[in-house]
């Protein structure tokens, strides 16, 4: 019995480890993406002629994506996780060729699909229901 | 993708398995219903991820572990507290008296006559006659009580005085000496290959052979059939 209390305590504690790691460090990196992604936003509507000049905040932002992305594998469904790829992937390519309606319509549904995934993260009644 | 399938299946499995152990040995017939709503649960939850690669394996994996624990917590309640054990298990519940079937007992169990027959029946009762008590218990076995005319005859029944049994100890298994037994029972090994030899037997030629602690060997050899030898061996106490 005290070997079994000693296993269900450490998987207590893994349980509760794994909960906090996922709200505390996880929810800040969603938190991070989606500033930069409300900060891409402001550019590209700021600079909705020449839009070559956002070019570096994205490479910014999908730098920081792709240093973070495979630990959010461990997560988040991997499909969820692609669309944020697959978004900035097209956003990339709407501001090399300047193409400001498909970009901002791009990164609006990044902004939106980040603020979303936010709350997922956290433990709430919401969630809970 | 195949070999993803693969070892998220292996993962899978061995954290099932690995929590099915810390659970503990319970055959599924003796499941208590808590432990069986688990079991269904944990069967279920367990092959999301195994098939479904898009899913993180810890969201299959961090589920079962919490029914694991609430396992343990509710057999850890039921163990400590006889009021928990009586909410979490339910209790027993007497189907037949002395007086016959309570058919209000057999409602509340949700059984009818037709079950209660099968149940005893499968208990080796065929006349409700036969019995005295039939209670069914909380894993959803029923334990029956025969009337004395109809109870086996026993030695205490008999006035007759019997030795005491003693639990035989697998000495060979396959062609291989049980070294804990061999310890447990304070036997070498040439008292096992002098015993065989005297049935011009080698080791690999036998599948199975016991002893009981008044030194009488049941040997089964791997063709023809099993031998008895009386040996000298007196074991009386040792296990």
């Amino acid at each position: 019995m005290v070997k079994r209390t000693i296993i269900a305590l450490v998987l207590f504690i893994s349980l509760i480890g794994i909960g906090t790691y996922e709200m505390i460090a996880v929810n800040k990196i969603i938190t991070r993406l989606d500033n930069k992604t409300a900060e891409l936003q402001t550019l590209v509507k700021e600079n909705e002629n020449n839009l070559t000049v956002v070019t570096d905040s994205i490479d910014n932002l999908k730098g920081y994506w792709d240093k973070h992305e495979y630990g959010l594998y461990l997560m988040f469904n991997h499909k969820d996780l692609s669309t944020v790829t697959d978004s900035l992937s097209k956003l990339k390519s709407y501001v090399s060729s300047n193409d400001y309606d498909d970009a901002i319509t791009e990164v609006n549904l990044l902004k939106e699909y980040t603020e979303k995934n936010i709350p997922i993260m956290g433990f709430n009644l919401q969630n809970i229901l | 993708m195949t070999f993803t399938l693969i070892i998220r299946s292996i993962i899978i499995y061995l954290v099932v398995f690995l929590l099915l152990r810390f659970m503990g040995k319970r055959q599924l017939g003796e499941m208590q219903p808590f432990e069986f709503v688990i079991t269904l649960i944990i069967a279920d939850l367990a092959t999301i991820p195994m098939a479904e690669t898009a899913l993180p394996l810890i969201h299959g994996i961090i589920p079962i572990i919490t029914l694991s624990l609430v396992h343990f917590i509710l057999t850890f309640l039921s163990m400590k507290s006889v009021k928990m054990r009586k909410l979490i298990n339910g209790k027993p519940i007497i189907v037949i008296n002395p007086n016959g079937i309570d058919y209000k007992s057999l409602e509340r169990l949700n059984m009818n006559f037709n079950d209660l027959m099968e149940n005893l029946r499968g208990c080796g009762y065929f006349n409700l006659e036969e019995v005295l008590y039939a209670i069914m218990q909380t894993n959803g076995t029923l334990t029956v009580l025969p009337r004395a005319p109809f109870a086996p005859l026993n030695a205490n029944n008999a006035k007759i005085i019997v030795e005491e049994n003693s639990l035989p100890i697998i000495l060979i298994s396959e062609g291989k000496p049980v070294k804990e037994n061999l310890e447990l029972a304070q036997i070498d090994a040439n008292f096992i290959l002098n015993n065989i030899k005297k049935l011009h037997l080698n080791l690999n030629d036998i599948v199975y052979a016991v002893i009981n602690n008044k030194g009488c060997m049941y040997i089964q050899p791997k063709s023809g059939s099993y031998k008895v030898v009386e040996t000298n061996y007196n074991g009386d106490g040792k296990w």
